[in-house]
Formats: structure tokens, C-alpha cells, sequence
């Protein structure tokens, strides 16, 4: 009984050893295949139950797998590609990510794709142009406004128009959250007038706005420091969407004032 | 007389069946279905017929006058199951690809981890790769980037969440020059 369990020891560590040539891309030849498959061989009669039978058949199809990469391995060193791992792993470490953008770049070859618009797909544009809501048509019809400035119309009246797509702002907001994580560099938080502001004063509302967003859908999170009358960003890693327990709401004005203000003291 | 009227129209016919069969080929190769590019040397066989390598190559012979080609990404020495695709002939600039979305620091890990994985014989646990990646580049950036790739072909993932180079990589990388040129970098 004793040594029946040494021996299902053994075939799980030789399994486990497989697994692990495989996954890590370590040289295959350090499995003894040939040894082990001896050893498989002497404890087959010893097997009764159909779990035994199970992982003798487990452990020959993991050794199978190694024999297959040993080939690949075999093929690899005798190929043109084959070159010191070593020495590449550290030139991979020395070089600078500019360098290795322009390397890459002589060795790219990129496919090169067309988008079709079938006859099927055409039909079903102008079925979704037919069907489209009267909604979208009426604010031709209404009356100009002489007075009064203009309202910023909300991403959901903007998605309900089917004026703006689901996709494209999603990844115009991943854009900005790349922006923003690019200019905090590592830094826990930074400061949202410095981020938001712009040289012009439409870039900086539409700032404003796109980082009212990235809050909302957690890319990021807002802290704010009435005593020293400061709000940071503090930019996430991976976007968590807040819960609605654990949100808040908060209302940060911004006018022209404010955006003038801002670039006083900039210039200063 | 007759007879020398009759091969100009027979050579006539063949030049224009091979012209159409070689738009046939380029709409085959060129238009994109859904979001996989390119396709198999049997679907080519059975649209084109049995010289579907020989209109293949005539078509390869038109598309280097505007700086394409055609690449054939075979894992044994069956063209019909080897995947045909148009690329590149030459390689893009870096404004080039600047404008079409890439960013310089995208490049760059997608190249550290496509010279990895062949010092590795084609394959590496995602932990290791980001371990590496991390050293260089910042978190948030390994994660996004390597999800990124998987999805546009460049790696694959297995369950074990091992990566190995996709048919993207295969085909629009010249890795022996990528290699050779990183060990020529001083």
C-alpha cells in the first residue's frame, strides 16, 4: 500500500515537471523521458483502480508533450533564428523604448486589409436609415434661437440621437485615460486644474467634461482637500466602476473666470 | 490562317479568364471577414481552381508594383492548409504608424515580447512575460498592451494563461531580422 503511494507520488511529480517545461519554455531536455518512461512502465502492473489507470495515461501524455517539444526545441537551435537567449534578454533590458520601436519597425510587415460593404450590409443601413426616430429629424424643424447660448447636449440625449456611438466614446475616453496616466507617471495624484486646463477655452470645457467621465466610470478617482482649497486625480490602473452605494456626487463650476484665472497663474 | 486566328483567340480567352481570376484572388485575399484577415489555401483552391498558386503568384507580381505582397504563413509544407495574406512589402515609418494609432511605447513591447517569446521557443507564462515587461514599461501599460495584442492576433493565451505568438506575429514579423538586429544595436 506504502509503495503504491510512492509510486502515484512519483507520477504526479513527473507530471507536475512536464507542466512546467511546458508553461515556462525551460530546455525540455531536462526531463529524463526515457527514464521516466521505464519507471511508468515497471509500476503499470502494480495499477487496479481506474484513477491509477488515469494518471499513468496523464503522466504518458505529458511526457508525450515533451517529446514533442524536445523536436521543436532540436529544430529551433538548428534554425537561423536561434540565437543567445541571454544575450538578447539583456539587450532587450539595455535598449530604450524609442530604439526598440524603430528595430521593430524593420522587421513589420503589417497586413494589409479592406473594409467591404456588401449589398446585405447596404440594405441594412437603409432599413436602420428608415427606421430612424423622428426625434433626430424634428431638430431641423425647430425654430432658431436668436438668444441664449447654446446648451451642451448630454452624452445619453447625444447617444439617443444615434449622433454619438456607444464605441467611439469609450474609446475616446480610454484615450484621455491614457493621457492621464501618462502625466501622472507613477505619481499617486494629480492636480485636476492641471490637468483639465487648456491654452483655449472650448478644450478646456471639453477636459472638464471627458474627466467628469473618466470619474464616473472609474478610471479614475477625485479627491478633494477643501483646506487647502486643492482637487486631485487620483488616476486607476484598471478601471473599477464605482458602486452606487459608495458613490458621491460632486459639482466642480467651471466658467470662463475660472478658465482665466487658471492662466494667469500660469503664466506667472 | 485560320488556325493562327484561332490560338490568338484561344490565348485571348486565357488571358482574360486569368485577369478575372486574379481580381477574383485580390477581393478574396484583400476584403476583410468579420475581424480575421487573409485565408486558407483551400478557400483559395476552391474559388480559384487547382492553379490557385499560379494566379496567386501573378497577382503577388501586380501588387509589388504598388509595395504589397503576397505572405504565405505555413506551419508544415501543405499550402492548402497554410494561410495566405497581403502585406507590407516594404516596412512603415514611424509617422506612418503614428497616425494609424500606434504609439511608440506599443511598438516597443510588442517587440520585446515577440524577441521573448522566441528565446523562449514560442511560448511563456503571461506572469513571466509581464514580470519582464514591468521592468521597462508601467503596469497599467503591460496589461492593456498584451490584452490588446491577443485580440488583434498578434499572441494567443491559453487557459493556463501560457502566450504563444499568434498568426499576426507570423505573419507581418520578420523575426530573424527583428533578432538580428537587436543583437546589432550598440
Amino acid at each position: 500500500m506504502k509503495g503504491k503511494k510512492v509510486n502515484r507520488e512519483i507520477l504526479l511529480r513527473l507530471i507536475s515537471l512536464c507542466e512546467m517545461v511546458e508553461k515556462r519554455g525551460i530546455n525540455p531536455f531536462e526531463v529524463e523521458v526515457a527514464e521516466a518512461l521505464n519507471q511508468v512502465r515497471r509500476m503499470l502492473p502494480k495499477w487496479k483502480s481506474f484513477d491509477e489507470y488515469c494518471l499513468d495515461a496523464e503522466t504518458i501524455n505529458k511526457l508525450s508533450k515533451v517529446v514533442k517539444l524536445q523536436e521543436e526545441w532540436v529544430k529551433h537551435r538548428s534554425s537561423t533564428l536561434y540565437s543567445d537567449p541571454e544575450i538578447i534578454r539583456s539587450k532587450l533590458m539595455e535598449l530604450e523604448a524609442k530604439t526598440l520601436a524603430q528595430i521593430f519597425l524593420k522587421a513589420w510587415h503589417p497586413v494589409i486589409s479592406i473594409e467591404k460593404l456588401s449589398a446585405k450590409k447596404l440594405k441594412e443601413a437603409l432599413t436602420y436609415w428608415e427606421n430612424l426616430s423622428e426625434e433626430r429629424f424634428k431638430l431641423e424643424k425647430a425654430p432658431f434661437q436668436e438668444e441664449g447660448l447654446p446648451e451642451l447636449a448630454s452624452k445619453d440625449e447625444l447617444l439617443k440621437l444615434k449622433i454619438f456611438v456607444e464605441e467611439e466614446f469609450n474609446r475616446l475616453l480610454e484615450k484621455f485615460w491614457f493621457e492621464l496616466l501618462d502625466k501622472a507617471k507613477g505619481k499617486e495624484k494629480i492636480s485636476y486644474w492641471d490637468f483639465v486646463f487648456s491654452d483655449n477655452y472650448e478644450d478646456f470645457v471639453v477636459r472638464s467634461y471627458l474627466t467628469s467621465f473618466l470619474v464616473s466610470y472609474g478610471y479614475a478617482e477625485i479627491l478633494v482637500k477643501p483646506m487647502e482649497d486643492e482637487i486631485f486625480l487620483i488616476p486607476k490602473l484598471k478601471p473599477e466602476k464605482p458602486t452606487q452605494t459608495a458613490s458621491t456626487s460632486l459639482t466642480i463650476p467651471i466658467n470662463y473666470a475660472r478658465w482665466l484665472k487658471l492662466k494667469k497663474e500660469r503664466k506667472k | 490562317m485560320v488556325k493562327i486566328k484561332k490560338r490568338e483567340e484561344k490565348i485571348g480567352e486565357e488571358k482574360a479568364l486569368y485577369t478575372q481570376k486574379i481580381r477574383k484572388a485580390a477581393k478574396i485575399l484583400l476584403f476583410k471577414k468579420h475581424r480575421r484577415v487573409g485565408v486558407k489555401g483551400w478557400e483559395l483552391k476552391k474559388a480559384l481552381g487547382k492553379n490557385y498558386l499560379k494566379i496567386v503568384g501573378m497577382l503577388n507580381h501586380e501588387l509589388e508594383k504598388i509595395g504589397l505582397e503576397v505572405k504565405i504563413v505555413s506551419e508544415g509544407e501543405e499550402f492548402e492548409k497554410a494561410w495566405f495574406f497581403v502585406t507590407l512589402a516594404g516596412t512603415p515609418t514611424l509617422s506612418e504608424v503614428e497616425t494609424s494609432g500606434w504609439r511608440i511605447d506599443d511598438l516597443a513591447v510588442l517587440a520585446v515580447t515577440i524577441a521573448y517569446l522566441n528565446t523562449k521557443q514560442g511560448s511563456i507564462s503571461r506572469s513571466e512575460i509581464e514580470k519582464i515587461l514591468r521592468k521597462k514599461f508601467p503596469e497599467w501599460k503591460v496589461g492593456y498592451n498584451l490584452n490588446r495584442f491577443i485580440r488583434m492576433g498578434y499572441l494567443t493565451q491559453d487557459e493556463d494563461e501560457t502566450l504563444r505568438l499568434g498568426w499576426r506575429a507570423k505573419a507581418e514579423v520578420d523575426q530573424k531580422t527583428l533578432l538580428e538586429l537587436i543583437l546589432a544595436e550598440k
